[in-house]
């Protein structure tokens, strides 16, 4: 089949569009067109580096887990018989069909249901039906499960690439590791996965809830206002009289140069004197420690009440205090925004928690981030509500051949009150509030760095 | 083993606890919340677990017992509605239509003033101009307990038959 055509209008979109997002516009079609959603397939999710799972999903030798590079491209995420992380495509070299047809369990060895072939879980072909009758010259090593070209880890964080050329993980992750490492690494052992992660089908592009969990704290005031005024915060909102909706500091983080460019951070803190540690509870505030980050990045994590964050291309984080009207508690999740169609994302969403917590403390920790942040939580069923009309809107002829645009102005020149942040101790431009939208001017500059490292396509009429 | 033939006595409960079902279910549809919350007992245990896709012989459960979609309390249901009744609450404004079709109605156990039971639950939603419903099916198994004469809901599971939702957003009790 071939490929869907690019327009000439959208082509000019994408070559434009640096321009374009330096006058603060951002072209809507680029959310919901056919061609572009194949080059984001190819050139974002086939050439970097993704998200693939958490080293605590998969403890023990044999477990695995059905996962997918750019929403559709299945992979097993398995820890094999040494004890190593494997991602391997899920595909039986025979005839191609599914070997792993569960979402998680454990398993050595992953049998075809067609033939019978049969893999390790290091992905070696070990085992050929009628081996000596049907297959006797095969060479199994031909015949290993294809993988990716790099897998590595960050902070418990697997992520692959398919790119041999991709550079390295730590390269790839650049400074954006500073912001990784206050959010995961402040809990002295570290975070694990609890429960397994929530899947919901969304009828909105995998680059909008991107950006929003980058940094748009714009938008907390109105899509949120029912869940402020409804008391869903958790009370260390309340500790502090700050100029920004009760904290002491907001700050937006984002990066204009590769290799970080296109991930961004933002968080809200309260005075000196409060250690809220994003409201978890005094009694697991031992669990943590300035042992495995420095003094600066602890001092942040304990004075945070929210940290947000997006890692280029579709993974973000949020560390938050909310309450539920029973309970009240900071968490952790992750969210990872899988394409699925154009103006189609599937939402996958992790619940983590300190590891040395108590299991009573676990339990309150995910209740309320069940609560908050999936889409059955208070928060986040007003986010996707919100979203309505995006998709629409985007794939509509108006915005291909008028080339309707959407404001991406705030925190340029002088249009805000944001300005840069001189003092902060972490890396990236910073600004020293939230009236700011370089994280999506940037995050969308980097889509056109990978959308345009080879010539685009020709456009059709 | 076949099933049981109700009693006379069993035939009238039945009637009782379908009576409630439906009753309730004509609440919720009608968004009717604080009226719902009457059908609650105080200490209402109320649990929607994330169902996964596991290999048949696994000895995991199907049903996570760590993850859920809705995992309530009698205050966190409270809250919940708190929020709903703001013109804010951009989730349901406007209002999905919703259709519940309760069926299957099986009693289990009669154990002093508590009834336990299964029913089955299709319920459709459609938003806006959709034109086509999604849907949320699954099985509810209940305790249902007699407070001053009549059916209140104790304890609740919804053991859905999705392991991905369609729905975009859950903002309906299920």
């Amino acid at each position: 089949m071939a490929a869907t055509n690019l327009s000439t209008e959208t082509k000019e979109m994408i070559e434009q569009l640096d321009q374009s997002l330096m006058d603060g516009r951002y072209p809507i079609r680029l959310r919901n067109d056919e061609a572009v959603f194949e080059l984001e397939q190819d050139r974002v999710f086939n050439d970097n580096w993704v998200f693939i799972g958490h080293e605590s999903e998969i403890p023990e030798p044999g477990d695995y887990a059905r996962r997918y590079i750019g929403g559709s491209d299945p992979f097993i995420f398995t820890r094999d018989e040494d004890g190593n992380v494997q991602v391997l495509f899920d595909s039986c070299g025979h005839r191609g069909t599914k070997l792993c047809r569960a979402e998680q369990g454990n398993t050595s060895h992953f049998r075809c249901p067609y033939h019978g072939w049969t893999y390790n879980n290091k992905g070696e072909l070990v085992g050929v039906t009628f081996k000596h009758e049907a297959y006797k010259e095969i060479d199994p090593d031909e015949w290993k499960l294809p993988k990716p070209a790099k897998v590595d880890s960050y902070a418990g964080l697997v992520f692959a690439t398919m790119n041999p050329d991709s550079p390295s993980l730590e390269e790839h992750l650049g400074d954006m590791k500073w912001y990784i490492d206050m959010n995961f690494k402040f809990p002295t052992n570290g975070m694990e996965v609890y429960g397994e992660p929530y899947r919901y089908v969304l009828p909105v592009d995998w680059k909008q809830p991107c950006e929003n969990f980058g940094g748009d704290d714009y938008h907390i005031s109105t899509t949120h206002q029912s869940a402020i005024e409804g008391g869903l915060i958790s009370e260390i909102w309340h500790w502090d009289e700050g100029p920004y909706g009760g904290l002491a500091e907001r700050v937006h983080t984002h990066f204009e140069e590769l290799p970080e460019m296109g991930h961004s951070f933002a968080a809200g803190m309260i005075g000196e004197d409060y250690s809220p540690f994003y409201g978890y509870d005094e009694e697991i505030h031992d669990c943590f420690s300035a042992e495995n980050i420095s003094q600066e990045q602890y001092d942040l994590a304990r004075r945070s009440v929210v940290n947000i964050g997006t890692i280029f291309p579709n993974l973000s984080f949020i560390q938050v205090g909310k309450g539920t009207g029973s309970n009240d508690s900071g968490f952790l999740c992750l969210r990872q925004w899988q394409p699925r169609a154009p103006g189609e994302t599937e939402l996958w969403s992790w619940v983590l928690v300190p590891k040395d917590a108590p299991e009573e403390q676990k339990r309150k920790i995910n209740n309320v981030a069940l609560s908050s942040f999936t889409p059955a939580g208070n928060w986040e069923q007003d986010d996707l509500a919100v979203w309505d009309g995006i998709t629409e809107a985007a794939g509509s002829t108006v915005a291909k051949r008028q080339g309707v645009e959407t404001s991406y102005e705030m925190g340029l020149g002088n249009m805000s009150n944001t300005e840069i942040h001189d003092e902060w101790p972490g890396p990236g431009v910073c600004y020293n509030n939230h009236y700011q939208e370089g994280y999506g001017r940037w995050f969308h500059r980097r889509w056109q760095e990978e959308i345009t490292k080879e010539p685009l396509p020709e456009g059709a009429e | 083993m076949s099933y049981v033939k109700p009693t006379q006595e069993r035939r009238e409960l039945l009637e009782e606890v379908r009576t409630f079902l439906a009753y309730e279910a004509d609440l919720l549809d009608n968004r009717d919340l604080d009226e719902w919350l009457d059908l609650l007992t105080d200490d209402i245990s109320y649990e929607v677990p994330r169902r996964i896709t596991r290999e048949a012989g696994d000895d995991v459960p199907v049903f996570s017992e760590k993850s859920f979609h809705l995992q309530e309390d009698i205050d966190s249901f409270e809250a919940r509605i708190a929020r709903y009744e703001k013109d804010y609450a951009w989730a349901e404004n406007p209002p999905s239509r919703t259709r519940r079709f309760v069926t299957n109605v099986r009693i289990e156990s009669v154990d002093g003033d508590e009834v336990r039971e299964r029913n089955n639950m299709l319920l459709l939603r459609l938003r806006g101009e959709e034109a086509e419903p999604t849907f949320i099916s699954g099985e509810r198994v209940d305790t249902l307990r007699r407070e001053d004469g009549y059916l209140k809901l104790a304890d609740r599971r919804v053991l859905l038959d999705q392991t991905v939702m369609g729905t975009q957003n859950l903002s309906e009790f299920l």
